[in-house]
């Protein structure tokens, strides 16, 4: 029955009341747009990494992250493909060899990383085949090289270019070969571009006096959620010789970038909740001292405090719980319009790639934002409530009944 | 008038309780966006300073073509007609000329890419800071002979120490491939994970019979006395020289990440202030509203005998102007404190959020600065939208006919 009574109050000032609500809606709204974009950022520089070389989980031989060296190898291929063939949850793998090098052309040259990958598989793991845009990606055929646009620029060099490619071999001597440009790639991320150049895996390995040897193994998994149970149960099925990185280890800065982004908006979820309670202090305030006559004569004939108490704390709450979802809605269909077309930015293009975003954000909405909205709000509405709810309590009926 | 104000300011501390909370909600607002604006700018001011001086400069002297390909053959030589108009411009606190050119350093079975600087050492302090930040053995002190020094984190992936010999392996200017070896004479850390990861310090004139260029260098980083004179003295060097060999780039041309980064974070602070006052708007809407309705039958009987209704639009204008000012007021002088403070005692990160902000470059360290514009500004803009704000109000004042006052329930 209260609940009854609390709605009906509210709506005895409507205008009062729609006022409240729609400050509670635009502010709702805003904010989650707001956090929508900056979380759609955030994924989008993690699914860049991870779709452009980093892949879900990385198998190395044990101390291959630390230090990169080609004498950190992995000789018995055939027991870690037996293992990730144990584990079900692998969607797809591939084999590749990673190295520091140098790609010389005849009038420059570039360090970076050299990596040789099949071409078959490797698609599978990245979307550096989808992102050529020029030439042609790698067809299997050896000395063939596929470099960013970035890379290409720098040495000059263009479909067809020769260039050298010359990295430490297994021996310790300097292996070098002869490469020719068959493709041109680009991704949102210059830094990556200019630093990342695919060749055959046979085509590495013979540059490197590797044989059959292999420096990474590259995973996709089915569901990007139960990485981490891939990855131990590939701990469990391999020996302590090797380590199983999943994209949480390797990208550990944007992984502690993400959580402290939700930590943050937390915060700022708050501060603006705080600036929602002045106006529902002051609002709830005037209502019940609009209606001080009506409390003395509900306390006068026997209404307990405790109700009359609740009866406030309810109608801030309905009020704050119909602009949460009201202003939730809104906010959600901003986002999930705009997630689908993206939003422009070019004209922070340069500092967004650097980023490793890209110039068009697709904002998103995520289960944190809803949930920091859900809980924050209608609390804030409550804890603007108290003092007015408190203050009606104390009044005593026949004063109350007599006031002006 | 004097009148109105009187009666205006009588009339809102007739309801206490009301006007003090909806000022505080002004002071909140107006405190808040001024420290968070003052945070913002005092961040940005001192990690520009922070990255031109540890090694960019604020001015570069390029080839016209190395912005876009920054190789070694859009170099250019660094004439003693271009030395002259650097010395006798007062404004310009120092130059170093340099070279930039990209290799493979090589130490037992360990090779890296590196990127590697040919430097004056003893100009260089004129301009730049990383010297000073030497980690361990020695900073090198001449243009050739003295060896190289490195990143910190290259060495520790080199699996070397200070003292020992390494193989750099550079393409040349003329295509061919040189190689020399090297004594590490020291290591630095610098704290830009890119330099610390692959930078190789060696002297000018090393580097340059490395890549066998001789007398031709990649940039002169030049370094200014006042921040704000980069636009107007590189328009004098570009004047002054021959632009088709060579021309003057400002700090924003040479690092737009680091410009455009601080632009995002700027427009994205501006957004989330503004949504905060338009969320305190509505509260001073809310509250006017309420006192102006609250009232009717009083503005009746005064506009029935003969009080202009301008006047009484006036007299509510005024009172809602009372509330703004005096709330803008108090949140100036605290924003003023918050700054102050943390201009003098900045906000300094550890662990995980320190490492993420210096791996893009920032120093992990929040300063305040006070600066009259944000204070202005904002005053600006929260007066704005209380107006806005209260103009629903006025008008429901200014269309009230006298007797639908009086009988207003």
């Amino acid at each position: 029955m209260l609940l009854t009574i609390a709605w009906r109050n509210i709506w005895r000032n409507r205008r009062r009341s729609m006022i409240v609500l729609i400050s509670v809606i635009v502010g709702v709204a805003a904010m989650m747009f707001t956090d929508g974009l900056s979380v759609g950022m955030i994924h989008q520089m993690l699914d860049n990494r991870i779709g452009s070389h980093t892949s879900h989980i990385q198998i190395h031989a044990k101390g291959f992250n630390d230090n990169r060296v080609i004498g950190k190898n992995i000789e018995k291929t055939r027991i870690v493909e037996h293992a990730i063939e144990q584990t079900p949850e692998i969607r797809h793998w591939s084999r590749r060899v990673v190295t520091y090098g140098l790609l010389s052309s005849a009038l420059s040259s570039s360090g970076g990383l050299i990596i040789g990958v099949e071409p078959e598989r490797e698609p599978n793991i990245t979307s550096i085949r989808e992102s050529i845009v020029e030439g042609e990606y790698l067809s299997g055929a050896p000395h063939e090289v596929v470099i960013g646009r970035k890379l290409a620029e720098k040495l000059q060099v263009g479909i067809g270019g020769k260039v050298v490619g010359m990295a430490s071999a297994l021996s310790g001597d300097v292996g070098s070969d002869l490469f020719r440009v068959v493709g041109i790639y680009e991704t949102v991320s210059s830094e990556f571009d200019k630093t990342h150049m695919f060749t055959t895996l046979d085509n590495a390995q013979s540059m490197l006096e590797l044989d059959d040897r292999v420096l990474e193994y590259a995973i996709i998994v089915d569901d990007i959620n139960r990485v981490e149970e891939a990855a131990a149960q590939l701990r469990r099925n391999l020996s302590a010789d090797y380590e199983v990185l999943s994209y949480i280890d390797l990208l550990p800065l944007l992984v502690a970038q993400m959580e402290m982004y939700d930590e943050m908006m937390y915060i700022v979820y708050i501060i603006i909740g705080l600036a929602m309670i002045f106006g529902i202090v002051n609002t709830m305030l005037m209502s019940v001292f609009e209606r001080i006559r009506e409390f003395g004569v509900l306390m006068a004939i026997g209404m307990k405090n405790a109700y009359v108490f609740r009866m406030v704390m309810i109608e801030a709450f309905i009020l704050g719980v119909i602009g949460t979802a009201v202003g939730l809605g809104l906010g959600a269909l901003f986002i999930l319009a705009t997630g689908s077309v993206g939003i422009d930015l070019s004209m922070f293009a340069e500092s967004l790639t650097a980023f490793g975003a890209g110039a068009i954000i697709y904002p998103k909405l995520t289960m944190t934002t809803v949930v920091n909205v859900v809980i924050i709000i209608p609390l804030t509405a409550l804890v603007g409530a108290l003092y007015p709810a408190v203050k009606a309590t104390r009044l005593q009926p026949v004063t109350a009944i007599r006031y002006v | 008038m004097k009148l109105l104000a009187t009666l205006a300011w009588r009339n809102l501390w007739r309801n206490r309780r009301r006007t003090l909370i909806t000022v505080l909600a002004v002071i909140f607002a107006t405190w808040l966006s001024i420290a968070m604006r003052g945070l913002q700018l005092g961040t940005y001011d001192q990690n520009i300073s922070w990255a031109l001086n540890l090694f960019s400069g604020y001015i570069q002297l390029q080839h016209p073509g190395f912005e876009d390909n920054p190789s070694l053959h859009k170099s250019f030589r660094f004439t003693d007609e271009m030395r002259a108009q650097l010395d006798e411009d007062a404004r310009v606190r120092g130059y170093a000329p340099r070279i930039y050119a990209d290799g493979l350093v090589s130490h037992m079975d360990n090779s890296l890419g590196t990127a590697i600087f040919g430097i004056d050492p003893e100009v260089e302090a004129d301009v730049t800071r990383f010297r000073k930040k030497i980690d361990n053995g020695r900073m090198i002190a001449a243009r050739s002979g003295e060896g190289i020094v490195v990143g910190r984190t290259l060495l520790k992936n080199l699996r070397a120490s200070v003292g020992d010999t390494v193989v750099i392996l550079a393409q040349g200017y003329d295509g061919a491939m040189g190689n020399m070896k090297y004594r590490i004479a020291g290591a630095v850390k610098t704290g830009m994970a890119e330099f610390d990861r692959a930078a190789v310090f060696m002297g000018i004139d090393d580097l340059s019979e490395l890549v066998s260029m001789p007398g031709k260098i990649s940039v002169v980083a030049v370094s200014l006395h006042d921040l704000h004179e980069v636009d107007a003295v590189a328009a004098d060097l570009n004047a002054a020289v021959d632009t088709s060999k060579v021309r003057a780039l400002t700090w924003e041309k040479v690092m737009p990440e680091m410009k455009q980064s601080i632009q995002l974070d700027n427009y994205s602070g501006m957004l989330m202030l503004a949504i905060l006052i338009i969320v305190v708007a509505f509260g001073i809407l809310n509250t006017v509203l309420m006192s102006v309705t609250e009232r009717f039958r009083e503005f009746g009987i005064l506009l029935s005998i003969g009080m202009p209704q301008k006047q009484l639009v006036m007299l509510v204008f005024i009172e809602t102007m009372y509330i703004a000012l005096v709330g803008i007021l108090i949140g100036n002088v605290l924003a003023l404190g918050v700054n102050w403070y943390l201009s003098e005692y900045p906000i300094t990160f550890s662990g995980e959020y320190a490492a993420m902000m210096e791996e893009y470059g920032w120093l992990p360290q929040m300063h305040s600065v006070i600066r009259l514009s944000s204070f202005f500004n904002t005053s600006l803009a929260v007066i704005m939208l209380s107006l806005l704000a209260a103009f629903y109000p006025l008008y429901r004042v200014y269309k009230l006919e006298p007797l639908k006052g009086i009988r207003y329930t």
